[in-house]
Formats: C-alpha cells, structure tokens, sequence
C-alpha cells in the first residue's frame, strides 16, 4: 500500500511539473502582453516596461521559469497581474462556489444513473429501459451550456422560480448543477445499465437463484456490489471532467467561481492566475483519480492493496 | 531407432505483470525429454504442471531460459532465425482449440494453402494438395472453400491437423486435441491419428490431462507435476506398476473410464 | 412408461418432461419427453454428449431454465409436491431448502465479492430463519463436513483465495447447507483436476450416505459417473434411450448408442487398435422427426426404425432401453458373457 501511494504521488508530481511546464510556456509564446492589459491602451512605452519591470516579464524567459518553479516548490503561486493579490487567496475564495456546483452535480449524475441504469437492465425492454435509454441519448446529444440557458429560460425568466443570477444561496445552485450534471448522469446511465446487463448473465447470479434467495437480495447483495465496481473509476474520471465542465456553466449563471477566474485570468493574461488554475485542476483530477483506484480496491477483493 | 527429438535440462521461468507487482513462476524446472522415432510420447499432469510450456519450449515457439534441445542432428537452440524457420515444417503442433491456428475469414483451403506456399511454387499443385490434404483427414476436398466456423468441433480440429500435416512434418506435437470434443467424436479424431501415423511415418508427442487418452494412444507414458517429469515408463508398464507417489496418487484419484466388458481380457495383459 | 411407474416412493419424478427454446421454426427441442425418478439415497447419473439436453432437463427441475426456454409439457414431483406447475418465485422455497445445487465451474458460480462465510450462511438465513450469528455458526461446521481444513479461514476468504477443489467444496456446502433431500450436481467435477475429481466425487457419496440425500448427478464424462452413479441415464437429441443401474449398463448395454458410446472411451485395454466410432452427428435439435433419434447412426437400424419412435421399455429387471431390437443386443452379450 505504501509503495503503490508512493509511485502514485511520484507520477502526480511528474504530472504537475509537465503540465505546469507546458502552460508556463505556452503562455509565453503566445501573443499578447499582460503589461498592455494591467496599463491599459493609452499606457506609454515607459509606463510599459515600468510596468513589465514590476511584473517581472522583462526577464528572460528562462529566469522566469526558474523562478517560478523556486516559488512553486514552496506553494508560492505568486501574485495576480491585474489585482496584485496573492493567487492563492484568489484560488480559496472562489473554490466554495465551485465544489458546491460540482458536488451538487456529481451527486445528481449518480443519484439518476445508478437506479436508472440498474433499473433499465434489469427490467429490460419495458417502459423504464426506454426511458433510460431515451434519457442517456438525449442526455449526451445536449451541451450542457444549451441545457443551462434552457434551463434559465423556463425556470428563472418564464416561471421565476429560481434567482436568476447570484450565488448567495443554495437555490442558485440548483439550475448550473442540473446542467452540468444530465449530461455526465447519461454516459453514467448507459455504464451502469451495460454493467449490470453484463453481471445478469454471470453465473454466480444462476448460484444464488439456486439458493431460493428473493429476486431483490440477488439484486441488491449479489448483482450490484460486481455491477457498480466499474462505476467507481469511471464517476472519479467524470467528477474530474465536472470541475472542467464548470468553466462554461459558471460563465453561463455568472457564478463566481473558479471557472471564472480561469476566464478572466485568460482575457486579462494574467499569467500567474492561469498556471495556478492549470495546475489546480490536474492535481484535483489526478487526486480523484487516485482516491477512485483506492475505493476500487477496496470495493474489488480481488485486487484489494496489499 | 533413434531419437526424433531430444531435450535436456529445460528450464522456464513466466514472469507474471500484475496491478501491485509480478510474480514469478517456474513452469520448467529441469525437464529432460526424449521422443524415439516413430513413436507416440504421451504426457500427462494436471493443469498448471507444464506440459503446454514443455510443448513450447521443445518446439522454440517460446525458447527455454536453459537447457537444449536437439532435433535429429540439429541443436535448435544454437541455429539461426532463419535456419530455424525453416527446419519448422519438420515439427509442428497442434492445438485444442484449432481456431487459434486458423484464421475466421479465410477459407480453410487458403489457410492450407500459406503453409504450402515455400515449398511447392505451382497454384495448381498446390491446390492439388490441399485437397489431397482435407481427404487425408476425412474432410472433402470441396470443402476447401469454407470458413471455420462452417464447420464442427471434431471437422475444425481435423482442419488443423490437415494444417499442421501440409509441411510434411517428422513430429507432431499434440497439445490436448481432444480435450473439448465429445466422447463420439474424439474416437474419430484419435482414429485419425492412429491412421497418419501408420500411412506418415510420424512420431508424436501427445500432451492431455486425460488418463484414458493418453494411455490409449501412446507407447511410453512420462507423468509431469510442477515443472517436472516425476516418471517416466512404457504404458502397459507404468499403468500397472507406479513407483513415485504422485503417479500413484494421480492414477488412484483420477475417475478413469474402464470398460467392464473388457476387463477379464487376458490377451492384452499377457502383451509384452 | 419408463421405470417411474413403479416407484411411487420416489424422491423425484420426472414425468414425460418437455422443453423447448424460441417459436415456430427455429423452435429448438433441447428435452423431448423424458421421464426419470430419483430414488432416495440414490445417485442417478444423466450421461450425455454436449447438446443432449442433460443440463436443460437438471435446471429445469427446480424451475431455473433459462429465461428463453418454456416448458412444453410434463410434470416434476418432489416427493408428492408438483413443481412444474409452480412459478418460478413459488419454488424458491424449494430452492437452497428442499432442492440443493452444484454446478460445473466452481469459480464462476460464486459471487467474487461476497466473503465465503456471506455466501455459504445466506441459504440458512433465508429458509431455515437463522439469525447471521447462527447461521454462520452453522456454516463453520458445514466447511467442516466437506473436508476443509481451514473452515475458519474459509469462512473469511473470497473465492479468488481459494483452490478450485475448495471452491467446489464451499459450493456443496452452501447446497447441503439446508438440509435438501435432492442434490442437483451439474458437471461439479468438470473443471477441476484429475486427482481433485476424485475427491470430490467420494465427498459427494459420504454426503449422500451421511446426509440421506438423493443426487442427480449430470455428467459427460463415463469415468466420472462410474465412478459415483447407482444408476444411470443416458441422453441422447433430448430423450432418454437407456436407463439401468450402473453395473448392468456397462456390462451388457441395451441401446446401440449406449453400445457404441461405451466403445469409443479410450483405453488401454484398447491399445494396438482403432476405436469403434458413433458415425456421423446427432440429428438438428430443431427438426421434429417421428422415428428413432438414433436411426441415421445405428448400425442396427431398420425400416421401422425411420417410422416408429421406440419407447422406453424395460427389457430386463431396472433395465431400460429406447430400441426396437435391444433383445438383440442383450443376445450378443450373453453370448460374449
């Protein structure tokens, strides 16, 4: 166990400092020069290079990467460009706004997919495996933005039963949860329903049948134990791909929220707001990734962690 | 006669990939192995004693780690690629599951045919044959135009042993080509081989878990458990007098078919 | 009538059993009229090449054929009880509690998730109201009378720690475990290893001795079932052509397939020869024909052969036979004697 968390944290190192690499450059070679953005267009050539002096963007690019990384490995993300404030500080305020909506959707993918999906399976070709199945196409056709305008649309303009915009309360959070949850809840429909369609026809199901147990002990003790272990690594990929998905959606509600930051850090090049934003996400998806391997084993006796 | 095939001191070790780590397991554990010519070597174990890695390991379709292995007069282990490929069509093998060495969407005739395609230059002799070949093995030689999966268990296994049988081989290496057929149907197949090889001249190397297959077909019985050939005896012999302690306990544990009819059959028993 | 008639006092009755998969013309008769008791005590052994309906006929006792298939005609006594009528939830009180099963590949046929001991005491919670405690208890002393060595570890273990020899073990033991007065044994030894084959196979007689339960034992392999089997029934395209305590059907066959079957197995009594082969294959379980199954294989068929089905008749005392001309047979044997 302690070896496999050992070379999991390696290789999530390994992640950090190529991605971080990657962005950091990148940015660099793009056009577009943050000391524009922080003077503003009337800015001279002298309060211009006052300004990159102070950013630190007058340096060769070689010394900034240096740099960056002596202060990455202390957990220094730096300050942003345009409000000088730390980014860190940034990065905790907005954080709340954005698990909340992430959490909410996560758990409304999986609070419709596993019964859905199971449901669908065992119940084959009756009305609820269509309604599944109409679900999960559906589901995956919509943009989530799409269904998130809709969703503002008819609920907040036209029937006014949720607030518009804001995020002061839970209510707020309902509508972006929604969509940014239908469409990962619909890929998650159609695995649990394979999943379980595939353990129904094992033989162990035959083994408890023979056993006189009722059609719901099967389901419940024996069938949905097997039917959801794939599920476990898939829902830590999709929570990944959720905090990804907040971007739009928190653009969509004008949540303010990580997404958001992102954003604006990309508008405004404020460079040290988007390589912490970056590196923020991959640690997070790779965490998930890790803490889902890790429910896996346990979920999974055979492969359980010595 | 002489040796067809002989091995000495063949070690193998599998190393297993795992998600947490790899195992080792030593599959060979200094087998040595003779087959005379013209004579059937059956081997027996229970799964997992090795006998499908000797089977390998013998014909350097996945070398040993150690050890040599001579054919006639050539060591395989010290010739070339090249040279090896070449004296393959001399030792083939064939499987339980004859799909493995069938392709599904080729006609079985085309599949015959790319193992005839070095040694005869001609299509039309080379079709020749092929249908010489389904024949020999009971097939028709109009069937050369079907897939595999036209045909049954027992008519695909005769399909791979028309196979095997096309590169005119010295040796044939059986690796349980019974083991899934029914009981009808395997009386066929082991007629089959009975008759090539009295009409080819063959020498066999009959690997099976099954005691009455094996102790029908061969004349030299070696019994394989953990990597090693524990014993080894002539059939009538071994059958009726083993002297290790896993033979006996396999022999005993074994359900082994006896056909009550036959049991008071003294020719047999007097038999050298 | 097959034997059935005679023995009211039968653990299970098999009357007339009919089974079919899909309609109309790709209808597949897998069991065609079968009719077979199981006395108590007694190990009958259903012997039949793949396709000749043996599993089909086992499962279908306790109402577990497969969701495709339905029941054409027939009936199937436990005891005095009728189960075919029954639905399949309606039999699942018989199912674990009257009716135990075992199947081919111990390790598919246990949950690879579920702890042993979880698997093994759910049967006794379900029928006889243990609570997990006591059921438990019980499972402990059942891994104990399979031969376990290590009931305690058992009890802990998932599948995948365990041996294919032990896994069958806790299988019989989860099938016992209530106390059945049958035992549906479907191919258990057929994917184990030769030498644990044969420990199971004196595991499942000392159970039987021990436990007064009645086994049907269904099975490909001759060795296997003369090794185990009292009695034996052999199956072939659906129906039963041959059934005869197992001493009798060995010595003396009366059904030409039997005959020819018998001679097939390799051994080394028949070394230095060919075998003698059944021609041919078994008929497209999808046709329906009115003569014998048997007719375009045998060496003995005759006209009547083609138009009549030949009824299951006793020839000699328990000794069944599907054939037109078993006394000829019977007359070539006595003559080998």
């Amino acid at each position: 166990m302690v070896s496999f968390v050992a070379r999991r944290a390696g290789r999530l190192a390994l992640t950090v400092l190529l991605i971080s690499t990657l962005v950091f450059f990148l940015l660099r070679v793009l056009p577009g020069d943050p000391a524009e953005v922080v003077a503003g267009v009337e800015a001279s050539e002298a309060e211009l290079d006052e300004i990159r002096t102070r950013l630190g963007t007058d340096r060769p690019v070689a010394v900034q990467y240096v740099n960056w990384l002596v202060d990455l490995a202390r957990l220094d993300f730096g300050e942003s460009f345009f409000s000088s404030r730390p980014v860190r500080v940034l990065i905790l305020e907005r954080l709340p706004v954005t698990l909340l909506l992430a959490g909410l959707a996560f758990s409304f993918s999986l609070v419709v997919a596993i019964p859905l999906g199971v449901m669908s399976a065992v119940r084959r070709g009756t009305l609820i495996d269509y309604v599944g199945i109409v679900y999960s196409q559906l589901g995956m056709a919509i943009p989530g933005f799409w269904l998130g305008i809709l969703l503002l649309l008819v609920f907040s303009v036209k029937l006014g039963l949720v607030p518009l915009f804001g995020a002061d309360g839970f209510a707020h959070f309902i509508l972006p949860a929604l969509a940014l949850g239908v469409s990962r809840s619909a890929v998650l429909v159609r695995i649990v329903r394979n999943s379980t369609l595939q353990e129904l026809d094992r033989e162990y199901v035959l083994t408890a049948e023979s056993k006189g147990l009722a059609e719901r002990t099967i389901r419940y003790r024996h069938l949905l134990r097997n039917a959801l272990l794939p599920v476990i690594t898939i829902a830590g990929i999709q929570l990944g791909y959720m905090l990804g998905g907040t971007i739009i959606i928190e653009q969509v509600f004008s949540l303010p929220g990580l997404g958001r930051l992102f954003l604006s850090g990309i508008y405004d090049r404020d460079f040290p707001v988007i390589q912490a934003s970056v590196i923020f996400l991959a640690v997070v998806f790779s965490l998930l990734n890790f803490i889902a391997d890790v429910l896996y084993s346990v979920a999974n006796p055979r492969i359980r962690v010595g | 006669m002489g040796d067809c095939i002989v091995a000495e001191d063949l070690w193998k070790t599998h190393v297993r990939r795992g998600v947490f780590g790899r195992t080792r397991v030593e599959a060979l554990r200094g087998v040595s192995v003779s087959v005379q010519k013209g004579r059937t070597l059956g081997i027996v174990g229970e799964s997992g004693a090795g006998k499908s890695t000797l089977a390998r390991a013998l014909l350097y379709l996945d070398p040993p780690d150690r050890g040599t292995v001579r054919f006639g007069e050539v060591e395989l282990g010290s010739i070339s690629a090249r040279r090896l490929r070449r004296l393959r069509s001399r030792f083939q093998i064939v499987f339980q599951d004859p799909n493995s060495s069938l392709n599904p969407r080729l006609s079985i005739g085309a599949s015959i045919e790319e193992a005839l395609v070095d040694r005869i230059r001609s299509r039309p002799e080379r079709r020749d044959r092929v249908g010489q070949l389904l024949a020999q093995v009971g097939l028709s030689p109009d069937d050369r135009t079907r897939v595999p999966h036209e045909f049954s268990g027992g008519q695909r296994q005769r399909i791979g042993i028309a196979r095997a049988l096309a590169a005119n081989p010295e040796l044939l290496v059986l690796d349980e080509p019974v083991s899934s057929l029914d009981v009808s149907i395997q009386a066929q197949i082991l007629n089959l081989l009975l008759d090539l090889k009295d009409q080819l001249d063959l020498t066999y190397l009959f690997i099976s878990h099954d005691l009455n297959v094996v102790s029908f077909l061969s004349d030299d019985i070696a019994v394989m458990t953990e990597g090693c050939i524990v014993e080894r005896g002539p059939t009538e012999q071994l059958l009726r007098s083993p002297t290790e302690a896993y033979t006996r306990k396999l022999f005993e544990d074994t359900p082994v078919f006896h056909d009550t009819r036959l049991r008071y059959n003294e020719q047999w028993r007097s038999k050298p | 009538m097959s034997h059935s008639s005679e023995n009211s006092n039968a653990l299970l009755r098999i009357i007339d059993l009919s089974v079919s998969f899909g309609e109309g013309r790709a209808r597949l008769r897998a069991v065609r009229n079968v009719s077979l008791d199981v006395l108590d005590r007694e190990i009958h052994a259903l012997v039949g090449e793949s396709g000749a309906g043996k599993s089909v006929t086992a499962r279908a006792i306790p109402g577990l054929w497969p969701h495709t298939a339905h029941l054409e005609s027939g009936a199937v006594y436990y005891r005095d009880t009728e189960l075919s009528s029954r639905s399949r939830e309606q039999l699942r009180s018989f199912r674990g509690a009257k009716i135990g099963m075992v199947f081919q590949d111990p390790g598919r046929h246990l949950n690879p998730s579920l702890p042993m001991g979880r698997q093994v005491s759910e049967p006794m919670e379900e029928h006889l109201g243990l609570s997990r405690g006591a059921a438990r208890a019980r499972a402990l002393r059942l891994l104990k009378l399979v031969e376990l060595s290590d009931a305690r570890r058992v009890l802990r273990s998932y599948p995948h720690e365990l041996s294919g020899g032990m896994k069958q073990r806790a299988l019989i033991a989860m099938a016992i475990s209530c106390g059945p007065g049958l035992l549906i044994a479907d191919e258990p030894t057929t994917a184990l290893d030769a030498t644990v084959q044969g420990q199971i196979l004196s595991l499942l007689r000392r159970l039987r001795d021990q436990l007064d339960m009645g086994i049907l034992f269904v099975s490909h392999d001759f060795g296997v079932v003369q090794a185990v089997a009292d009695r034996i029934s052999v199956m072939y395209a659906g129906g039963i052509v041959e059934s005869a305590p197992a001493e009798l059907l060995f010595q003396g066959p009366l059904h030409p397939y039997t005959d020819l079957l018998i001679s097939a197995i390799p051994e080394p009594h028949k070394r230095g020869s060919r075998l003698r082969s059944v021609p041919g294959a078994a008929p497209d379980p999808r046709l329906s024909y009115s003569g014998c199954p048997f007719y375009a294989r045998c060496p003995l068929a005759r006209d009547i052969c083609a138009r009549v089905a030949p009824p299951l008749v006793e020839h000699a005392p328990g000794h069944y036979a599907a054939c037109h001309f078993a006394d000829e047979l019977r007359k070539r044997d006595s003559v080998h004697g």
